[in-house]
């Protein structure tokens, strides 16, 4: 009998499971999992893995027999860039990575030079569509476990899913440690890689403490199996192993949005940040996805019972890491769906119905890690997430059997100081451990023979195992001590990454990110869903269709239509998030030097915040000099405060006119 | 003298469109690209008394279109009732001669005669073929009502950057959403006197978004009315461009009727 599977993701629109226009079922997946096709390559590797699984202790994959993977100089280092990168870019964030190349230069060729490789270039870098044997074949290589003396095996991929693939990185991962970085601005590399430098070689570390944040949503079998089947029993797994540790297992009445800034840039953050949730997902052309797809559902949540749309005031994103976080040096890991990255099309979805179905406008990593990786006050050492969906069979084996032991070995590999590249082989020794029994059991039995929730359950985790991914350098170790390095120094230590060479800050202004040019993204307009953007309705005059412009204009007045709907509920929505209104009030000596990021103002100082609740609480924030209350700043903040309220009130008299004017539109 | 700058054109005419560059030299810190946001800037050459004054036109003046807009959609309807009492009285379809109508307002008269080119609007076969009907004045009207669409979108999915600048000297910026949240930088050693400039700035922006939005919703309801007229499929889409051209026309006209009037 088929059974309903379940996903960590959570659709922003409607507040429902991902993929409610069906349910997806584990006889959906079995034919999904038939109808797969393997390629050649794929089946080497099964067969590969197969065989060192039966000739070799199975946790033994990576680098080759012999080579100590936690040193530099033995195992090698390398960087990918994409082929296609122009010049002028690649030499940008070559300049901008200097401190990290020039530190792996050194610790990887330290006794051999060809093991620091930097794959760059037209003729050397990653050429589209390229598999992973196509590219080691190219270094001389073929499947099997690394050999630095042909390739690295710890390689860092810059650049961005869309041009060097997310599928590219899993299968390189399985023999290889992978991470990846890819960011907009030039600024944010130089910030990772001297965030990354200078956690390694001023020794600066963070006290032996773990964090583990496990949601719990009510009536959400997905969060309550994974506070059960993961969290809980990972964190008692570690406090036993470890009994220098503290470890902390936040309860789901404390896995709140505010409270989870105090453990991701806050007074209780942690060396070691384990999260178990759903991730936030949005319609491709929501002005929220390229922001905040990936982000942490917490406990603010009321459940898929509500129904209600998500806001952002129910998930924490890249947007809610202050300017003043204090995530220098630690490592996060994020489950959830979504938590590393999205793909452009859903996989699931094409081998199941045979049509392509866009998720995204491109594939990108999420940002919430790579805003903890570039923090402007240091940031942290890397985040392991997972791109996609995470499927709940990845945590309970077959329905019933709770299984950590992955996750453990890979926080046990990393306290123990390995690299975070080596510490994930788990994840790929199970990875290639459940492709190869899906192989087989595709292989040995008949369709009708097969069972489908055994093949479900194989393939979906065959799936998840593969998507774990290292956002960051893969060489980087976890960085803690028994007494941490205290704050102050170690925001000394951070203000390094502060201080851009002017290199890299007049490269800025010209730079291109990535081969190609991505669609347009739109702003982020707090919380509020858009009109559809895009309207396409005015090509009065083309001749662009066959059959007569009467179907022309048809489907012009179908999109005004659709586009009425929406500017309707856009503007229903906004009165029902216009709960509260929030006014901040900054001062600058020198207005030249204010900038605005993450959603504040940098370079001024905040004075004075007030905020308004629909039923009249109010929250306000005094400023105060030498003591007293600051009167001249506050007269200014309360005009600004007067200011907004009677902007509100106009907005309400605007949108309720509009809105009945739309009403009549529409009918 | 005041001046009201936009980056971006501004149908209501009441912010001029400034350079893009001169927008761009604020040093935002963040590149301009990044954060697609309209920018709108208040220069204040005089001090506050005068300043307040040329705001208090601003707004008197953003009224008036407000009031504008109150008043077109039954203007459109006594015309439409019009046209369609005398279609009743005529034996074939709906006659749009000009000649007749001399006795109405000038921006109805243009109205007509948008409309008068229209399938639907003639005796003679429907015809489908677009293309051949659009004029040019078609033309410009069609591309100025996709430029306030655009606008709208602009406006509903990013925030406003506001800026008051006094005397050449950045006196404040403010980001404005669109549910009116405020985040304001001042210059520390800016004057109590200077600040509700500063803050009738962001009103007069979040009236001109506003207005923006109602002058859109308002052609697109008038279209709804003015499509009765016609009777072909996808009438509403055809008669926006000459609609636009109309509520437009009357906002124009009034607008500058009361500057005249205030000087």
């Amino acid at each position: 009998m088929a059974q309903e599977l379940f996903t960590n993701g959570i659709d922003a629109e409607t507040g429902g499971p991902l993929d409610g226009e069906f349910t997806i079922t584990t006889e959906m997946i079995a034919k999904v999992a038939r109808g797969q096709k393997l390629t050649a390559e794929d089946l080497k590797d099964a067969k590969m893995r197969k065989a060192y699984d039966e000739g070799r202790d199975s946790s033994h994959f990576g680098v080759a027999e012999g080579i100590d993977e936690t040193d530099l100089a033995q195992t090698g280092w390398s960087v990918i860039f994409p082929a296609g990168l122009p010049a002028r870019s690649v030499d940008a964030i070559r300049e901008a990575l200097k401190p990290l190349l020039d530190l792996r230069k050194e610790q990887a060729a330290a006794t051999n030079e060809i093991f620091y490789k930097e794959v760059i270039g037209p003729d050397l870098g990653y050429k589209s569509g390229e598999s992973k044997n196509d590219f080691l074949k190219r270094f001389g290589r073929g499947p099997g476990p690394a050999d630095p003396e042909k390739f690295p095996y710890y390689t860092l991929i810059v650049g961005s899913p869309e041009t060097i693939p997310f599928t590219f990185q899993y299968q390189l991962d399985v023999q290889y440690a992978v991470g990846r970085i890819f960011f907009d601005k030039l600024e944010d590399y130089f910030r990772y890689a001297s965030s990354v430098v200078a956690a390694e070689n001023k020794k600066f570390s963070r006290a032996k403490k773990a964090a583990f944040f496990g949601v719990a949503n009510p009536d959400d079998r997905a969060t309550n199996m994974s506070l059960s089947t993961l969290i809980r029993p990972l964190a008692q797994q570690m406090q036993s192993e470890n009994s220098d540790w503290a470890v902390e297992t936040i309860d789901p009445t404390k896995a709140t949005k505010a409270n989870l800034a105090n453990y991701l840039g806050g007074a209780q953050t942690p060396a070691l940040f384990f999260s178990a949730s759903h991730g936030m997902s949005f319609k491709p052309d929501d002005p929220r996805m390229l922001r905040h797809t990936g982000a942490i559902l917490t406990q603010d949540w009321p459940g898929p019972k509500a129904r209600v749309p998500v806001t952002d005031k129910l998930y924490f994103s890249a947007d809610d890491i202050p300017s003043d976080a204090d995530v220098f040096g630690m490592m996060a890991f994020i489950f959830a769906c979504y938590g590393g990255g999205i793909p452009k099309s859903d996989n699931f979805y094409r081998q199941a119905f045979g049509t392509q179905k866009d998720i995204s406008p491109y594939a990108f990593i999420s940002q919430l890690p790579l805003k903890l990786l570039s923090h402007p006050k240091g940031g942290a050492l890397g985040v392991f997430a997972h791109v996609e969906r995470a499927w709940g069979s990845s945590i309970q084996w077959d329905g019933s059997v709770g299984d950590v032991t992955t996750f453990d070995s890979t926080v046990s590999a990393l306290l123990n100081g390995k690299p975070a590249g080596a510490a994930t082989e788990h994840f790929n020794s199970r990875y290639a451990e459940i492709s190869t029994m899906l192989t087989e059991e595709l292989d040995s039995t008949s369709p009708e023979m097969q069972d489908d929730v055994k093949l479900a359950g194989l393939w979906t985790s065959n799936n998840d195992a593969r998507n774990y991914t290292f956002i960051g350098d893969p060489a980087v170790r976890m960085n803690f001590a028994s007494s941490e390095t205290p704050k102050t120094e170690r925001e000394n230590l951070g203000s390094v990454v502060t201080l851009i060479p002017a290199a890299v800050a007049g490269a800025s202004a010209g730079f291109q990110p990535d081969v190609t040019i991505k669609p347009q993204a739109n702003g982020v307009s707090s919380s509020i869903p858009s009109a559809n953007s895009n309207f396409g309705i005015f090509d009065l005059g083309k001749k662009n269709d066959t059959t007569g412009s009467m179907d022309g204009t048809r489907g012009i007045s179908e999109s005004l239509k659709n586009f009425f709907d929406k500017l309707g509920n856009f503007l229903s929505k906004t009165l029902d998030d216009a709960s509260s209104l929030e006014i901040s009030t900054y001062v600058a000596d020198n207005m030249a030097t204010v900038g605005y990021d993450a959603g504040k103002f940098t370079g001024a100082q905040l004075r004075a915040v007030t905020r308004i609740s629909m039923d009249g609480d109010t929250l306000v924030c005094v400023p105060e000099k030498d003591g007293e209350v600051d009167v001249a700043v506050w007269n200014i903040h309360a005009e600004m405060v007067r200011t907004a309220q009677t902007n509100r009130a106009e907005l309400m008299k605007t949108i309720v006119n509009a809105a009945a004017s739309i009403s009549n539109i529409v009918k | 003298m005041t001046v009201f700058e936009s980056s971006s054109n501004d149908v209501l005419g009441i912010w001029s469109s400034a350079p893009v560059a001169a927008i761009e030299s604020f040093g935002l810190g963040v590149e301009s690209d990044q954060i697609d946001a309209v920018t709108y800037r208040v220069r204040l050459s005089s001090g506050s008394p005068d300043s307040m004054v040329e705001f208090e036109n601003t707004n008197k003046t953003l009224n008036i279109i407000g009031d504008v807009l109150d008043n077109v959609p039954s203007r459109l309807v006594d015309l439409v009732d019009r046209m369609l009492e005398k279609r009743s009285l005529q034996a074939s379809g709906i006659s749009f001669d000009v000649q007749a109508e001399t006795m109405l307002p000038q921006a109805e008269i243009e109205l007509i005669e948008m409309l008068s080119v229209l399938p639907g609007s003639q005796d003679s076969e429907a015809s489908f073929g677009m293309s051949e009907m659009v004029s040019d004045a078609w033309g410009v009207a069609r591309a100025q009502f996709n430029d306030l669409a655009a606008q709208i979108d602009r406006d509903l999915l990013h925030f406003a950057w506001v800026e008051t600048i006094y005397k050449d000297e950045l006196l404040a910026r403010t980001i404005i959403n669109w549910g009116g949240d405020l985040q304001t930088a001042l210059k520390s050693d800016g004057t109590s006197a200077q600040v509700p400039l500063h803050a009738r700035a962001i009103l007069s922006v979040v009236q001109t978004r506003h207005l923006r939005l109602r002058l859109f919703v308002t052609i697109a309801s008038c279209s709804v009315k003015v499509a009765s007229l016609l009777a072909v499929p996808g009438s509403v889409v055809l008669a926006l461009p000459a609609v636009f051209q109309y509520v437009t026309k009357i906002v124009a006209q009034a607008r500058d009727l009361n500057s005249i009037q205030v000087s």
